[in-house]
């Protein structure tokens, strides 16, 4: 590789469950502002913003339109990744990498309390095949949740433990929405939404925003001493129907992080590195994708957390941000994972530092049953 | 394939009905709220290069700053900058449906205090002399006197004043 790409800062808001005080690109300039503030750079410097936003959520057209305006894309450049946000640093990585541009701003906003999550996901199957037996990406999750336990065993207790470590771990994030100590019997007693997914099993409705700022390794050294540099990345599709995928497995997933690793040069994940920071919508995705990551065989999810590799003390802390389960919205989402990331290798991730940390991944994924999934590993 | 290419759509009605909640934020909660209550248009303005923002709103598109809280009155009244006559009825873009318009004309307003190119809005132009209508004449509204939203409905249409 020619050069390296730094992320030099990051910025989040709280997240919440509904913000009614601020327009969506309000919470998207919020972050920006910030991320400048921390660099020093102003809008001449930035040579394009990449956006990550999606029109049905967002109840507008090509909704970036407003964003680009308080991004200082006036004059200038901007353009959208409708996908999860780890989808958006991958590309701006890339844009770097092409020799076009130097300095690229990142953010990934979104309020999905302005409309039904279920009926907006129902709008990304197919029209004619699909729609009619009211898909959604929560029902899909739940076929997803009862192949995956069926085929390998999984127990309700081992999912359920994967809420108990996410909402504890979120005590000690500011940013998060949601954080209680709270049992495995609370979790197997709240309501069932489809099941096997209770209600305490899924992530909250949140509203929220996220940026960062990339550079060329040559612009790094004068925008901070802690920069952060991307070492490795890998983005994988799986079938559109799901009906093509063995739904026990994530295959897409695999692939993307075999790539990923393979750039970074690691060969043995879980012991290269020292915090995961991954998308999990759902409790069962946590176990899942950890097979996917190689974190453990297939199937072994559930032992993974049950012998307690993946907890603060752990050999690998996951989530220690408690993840998306404490919540944060679809498509902010992978970029709030990045920039979870990157606050672990600089040494400012306070009460939810992992000591130390010198090798981190993020993870992001889009669409049913974790469709197009994105790695990304970070090294200091 | 040795069946025919079908020549007709397969049509599977499908109407999703989607509410969706936007937020005003606090510069256009307070645009809102002057014009519902007192018949004034407010603008804020950038404090690097002084340009005023109208609509008000959270930073300058050009700068790429935080507005400054410090607010002005422009309009309500100003310069018509172009106009229309409208040839066919109006679709309520709310609903879908036909609507009645409050006037026959549409026009492109620059409001007092705004420059061209920063903050120029269009709005309805009720006309009674249409050989009497040119570029850069003076307009001024017409508020709805009751049940004002606070929005730019709450002004009907604006009218020419003839020299």
């Amino acid at each position: 590789m020619a050069d390296r790409v730094a992320i030099v800062a990051v910025a989040q808001t709280k997240y919440e469950e509904a913000r009614p005080d601020r327009r969506v690109f309000e919470l998207a300039f919020e972050v920006a502002e910030r991320v400048l503030e921390q660099t020093g750079l102003n809008n001449d410097d930035l040579d394009i913003r990449v956006t990550c936003s999606q029109d049905h959520l967002d109840g507008m057209g090509i909704s970036d339109v407003p964003v680009s305006e308080v991004l200082g894309a006036q004059y200038g450049a901007e353009e959208k990744i409708a996908s999860d946000g780890a989808m958006a640093a991958r590309y701006a990585f890339i844009q770097i990498l092409s020799g076009h541009y130097d300095v690229v701003l990142v953010v990934a906003q979104c309020k999905e309390s302005k409309v039904d999550q279920n009926l907006v996901a129902n709008l990304a199957f197919d029209p004619i095949y699909h729609r009619y037996l009211g898909l959604d990406f929560l029902s899909a999750a739940a076929m997803q949740a009862n192949r995956y336990m069926h085929q390998h065993g999984i127990t309700p207790e081992q999912c359920a433990r994967v809420v108990v470590k996410s909402l504890k771990n979120a005590k000690n994030n500011p940013y998060a929405q949601r954080a209680m100590d709270i049992s495995v019997e609370d979790i197997l007693r709240s309501p069932v939404l489809a099941y096997p997914i209770r209600q305490l099993d899924a992530k909250p409705v949140s509203d929220g925003a996220c940026a960062m700022i990339l550079v060329r390794e040559d612009r790094a050294k004068r925008l901070t001493d802690k920069p952060v540099w991307i070492k490795g990345v890998g983005s994988c599709y799986d079938a559109f129907y799901l009906g093509d995928r063995e739904l026990a497995d994530c295959d897409s997933l695999a692939a993307a992080a075999k790539r990923a690793y393979q750039m970074a040069g690691i060969t043995e994940p879980l012991k290269e590195i020292d915090v995961a920071e991954i998308s999990a919508e759902y409790s069962y995705q946590e176990l899942l994708w950890s097979e996917g990551l190689g974190f453990c065989d297939p199937g072994e999810g559930g032992r993974l957390i049950e012998r307690g590799v993946t907890g603060m003390d752990g050999e690998l802390p996951l989530n220690p941000s408690g993840g998306l389960l404490s919540g944060c919205p679809t498509h902010v989402a992978g970029l709030s994972r990045i920039a979870e990331a990157v606050l672990q290798l600089r040494g400012e991730a306070g009460a939810r530092q992992v000591p130390g940390a010198k090798t981190a991944l993020a993870h992001g994924f889009v669409g049913p049953c974790g469709q197009l999934q994105c790695v990304m590993i970070l090294g200091k | 394939m040795n069946q025919k290419v079908p020549d007709q759509y397969i049509k599977i009605p499908h109407t999703v009905r989607l509410l969706y909640r936007y937020a005003a934020g606090p510069y256009m909660a307070r645009f809102c709220k002057e014009l519902r209550e007192n018949k004034r248009l407010v603008a804020n303005r950038c404090p690097r290069c002084r340009r005023i923002l109208f609509p008000p709103r959270i930073s300058c598109p050009d700068c790429m700053v935080r507005a400054a809280d410090e607010w002005v009155e422009v309009g309500p009244g100003g310069t018509l900058l172009f106009f229309a006559e409208l040839g066919r009825p109006g679709i309520d873009t709310r609903t879908g449906e036909v609507q009645e318009l409050p006037a026959s004309y549409a026009c492109l307003i620059q409001p007092d205090g705004v420059l061209i190119g920063q903050g120029c809005f269009s709005h309805w132009l009720k006309v009674e002399n249409p050989e009497k209508l040119r570029e850069g004449m003076r307009v001024e509204p017409v508020f709805k006197e009751e049940r004002r939203l606070g929005t730019l409905e709450d002004i009907l249409y604006y009218v020419p004043v003839e020299e």
